[in-house]
């Protein structure tokens, strides 16, 4: 019985998903910090730029992952303990 | 603060009380009423009485209902109202079947009862920023936001007891954080909830003697979602809920969009005729959690749901470490 490969990319999903949510928080700071508030453009502009730092997070995530999951599916599965 | 404390936990004792004696009731009378689910995962595909999850929603507005005697605090009018919001969907799509699109669309009008108790804090709290200044677009924001939980916690009910006890253990996250950035309101409710849903756990746990159904898991996901925002601290939640987060991006972005679970062709996990759990081979599958989880070997249902316990606990822990290390201004 080696390492659970399924619990370690599980553990690696969080850790990963934790990261990138903090890197999306930290590009905003970059972005927009003490753009003024209550204007209604740059408010817009605010989430807008945030967004999309989620996005670009978010798809990075799915693809790695996704990549992880099909090399283990396709190394195969081994039989249960 | 004895007082706050106090009221908090008589609160969560009687909304533990109603859900433990709600769900043995509606154990009974669902059972009689044939509104039963098939277990797919184990042999024989034994039925389960479905729609028990609607004795947490019960038993957190009992809860809430005493907060709000003992302390007068309007937060619990807004999670009262998003629970009942949720519940209403769920009971709907549990009798209709609002289809892949209608279902989320609708749980945008989870937080309609939020905005109109006032509850939105324009001013959350952001990892890393600290208090940002959204007047305008947190009345967009929350709306996307509490549809994202409500429907988390719907993809993630999946397996008997992974739902109740993450969501639980979520909302340990929150009353740690409400607690240590004086947000009162979140810690209150967060208690109130997660009694009510280890209450409820007991009957839902391996092997299932109750199913949630849309009903319970929508008004769970709700009630969740509105336990941060009179303090403005969603950000924490949804660290909190990561795997939650894993399980219903991966399945939508793997399936091309929002879809039906009968209308997803590939299934993601393949049971064998000893319930043993694994992921499906094939590598145009959906990827969920548990395909994840059990994509090295097959496993059982409570190993695949414990190890789902175990990342929500992580992700807990990561919640609180987030505020502690590195979010300012609190």
């Amino acid at each position: 019985m080696g390492v659970d490969r399924g619990l370690l990319v599980g553990v690696a999903l969080v850790l990963e998903g934790w990261a990138l949510m903090l890197a999306a928080y930290l590009i905003g700071r970059v972005l927009v910090t003490n753009w003024s508030a209550g204007n209604p453009i740059l408010e817009g502009l605010k989430v807008l730029a945030g967004l999309a730092a989620l996005a670009v997070s978010l798809g990075g995530w799915y693809l790695s992952v996704r990549a992880a999951v099909i090399r283990i599916k396709l190394s195969g599965a081994r039989p249960s303990d | 603060m004895l007082g706050v404390l106090a009221a908090a936990l008589i609160s969560a004792a009687a909304a533990g009380a109603v859900t433990d004696l709600l769900t043995r009731r509606l154990e009974v009378r669902l059972r009689q009423k044939g509104m039963v689910g098939v277990d797919l995962h184990k042999p024989g595909h034994p039925k389960v009485p479905e729609g028990a999850g609607f004795a947490v929603f019960a038993g957190a507005t009992v809860g809430a209902a005493l907060l709000w005697v003992l302390t007068r605090s309007a937060h619990s009018v807004g999670f009262v109202g998003a629970a009942a919001a949720g519940a209403l969907i769920g009971a709907l799509d549990d009798r209709v079947d609002l289809g892949g699109v209608l279902k989320p669309t609708l749980t945008l009008g989870v937080a309609a009862p939020l905005i109109a108790a006032g509850a939105l804090n324009p001013r959350p709290l952001l990892p890393l920023l600290g208090r940002a200044r959204l007047f305008i677009a947190i009345n967009v924001l929350v709306p996307a936001y509490a549809a994202v939980v409500t429907n988390a916690v719907n993809m993630y009910d999946a397996l008997n007891g992974m739902m109740p006890l993450s969501v639980a253990i979520a909302c340990g996250a929150m009353v740690a954080i409400g607690a240590l950035t004086g947000g009162v309101a979140t810690a209150q409710l967060a208690l109130v909830l997660g009694v009510a849903l280890l209450a409820y756990y007991r009957y839902n746990r391996y092997p299932a003697r109750v199913f949630s159904g849309n009903v319970g898991s929508l008004s769970i996901g709700a009630a969740l979602s509105a336990l941060p925002v009179y303090d403005g601290l969603e950000a924490f939640l949804l660290i909190a809920m990561l795997p939650f987060m894993v399980s219903g991006f991966f399945l939508l972005s793997s399936v091309g969009g929002l879809r039906e679970r009968r209308q997803i062709v590939r299934r993601p996990v393949l049971v064998d005729s000893r319930g043993l759990i694994r992921a499906n081979p094939d590598p145009a599958a959906p990827i969920t959690l548990i395909s994840i989880l059990t994509l090295d070997r097959p496993k059982t249902e409570p190993e695949v749901v414990r190890e789902a316990h175990l990342l929500t606990g992580l992700s807990a822990l990561l919640a609180v470490l987030t505020l502690l290390a590195l979010t300012p201004g609190w």
